[in-house]
């Protein structure tokens, strides 16, 4: 009995590794408007796990049903997103939940605010080259 | 009178007595015969329905099953409640990612030490 409840539960903790070690789905197998989408992921497609590939795929499904511009925002942040560490993106969430909870009007100004000021320090960096 | 002739007279003896039993003491051999058999099957019922039933049935297959269900049902217990939790959160996590995702602020603001200030501003 005890053997069988050792072998019951490191198949239990082995399970969630199992899972994310078959990565299935490769680049070449994506169709056309898949790899249209998430062409910023290209390079890094084939090293994904199963996981974020389904996560990325989930978001294509959705993708024709969103606004030119919403495209347009997605197209050039998913690159970005994909970069963050797992502590960057969980506090960007949480981030983005306080500001979306915020009262319409309150948003607005602060989301002006941030946008004037990431404007001018993108027009800083243009005329300030490293 | 040797050993063996001895028995056989012993047994003759006996073969007659048994012929001219009376009934009343063959009723209460009866009887005693019947209450000695009724002991001994009480006995074995009390052994089979102890503590201890592999003594009985080693190799029951019922008694198998009996042991390996309630591990099974853990197992599938806690194998459910992982896959519900990970796809709950999941799911969470990717509706949030894709509203931030289409959002107009850049992500790196979300990063910005700035932001609380800015919030409470």
């Amino acid at each position: 009995m005890a053997r069988l409840l050792t072998i019951a539960f490191w198949l239990f903790l082995t399970q969630p590794i199992y899972a994310q070690s078959e990565s299935g789905h490769s680049w070449a197998g994506l169709s056309s408007q898949e790899k249209q989408i998430l062409a910023p992921l290209a390079k890094d497609w084939d090293r994904m796990d199963s996981a974020k590939k389904q996560k990325w795929l989930g978001i294509t499904k959705r993708y024709p049903n969103m606004t030119p511009l919403e495209q347009q925002r997605i197209q050039t942040k998913i690159s970005d997103w994909n970069s963050l560490t797992p502590d960057q993106k969980k506090q960007a969430r949480k981030k983005y939940q306080k500001i979306k909870n915020l009262p319409p009007e309150k948003r607005l100004k602060i989301k002006q605010k941030i946008k004037q000021k990431y404007k001018e320090s993108s027009r800083f960096r243009r005329k300030n080259p490293k | 009178m040797n050993e063996s002739e001895l028995g056989k007279k012993v047994a003759q003896l006996l073969d007659h007595s048994l012929d001219n039993i009376d009934q009343i003491t063959l009723s209460r051999l009866q009887s005693g015969r019947k209450a000695s058999i009724e002991n001994y099957r009480e006995c074995e019922m009390l052994a089979t329905a102890g503590d201890s039933p592999t003594i009985s049935k080693p190799h029951s297959p019922y008694l198998n099953i009996k042991n390996i269900l309630p591990l099974v049902t853990l197992l599938l217990i806690l194998v459910s409640y992982t896959y519900w939790q990970s796809f709950q959160y999941s799911d969470e996590n990717d509706e949030i990612d894709i509203l931030l995702l289409a959002d107009d602020l850049p992500i790196n603001a979300y990063l910005d030490n700035e932001f609380d200030v800015w919030l409470d501003s």
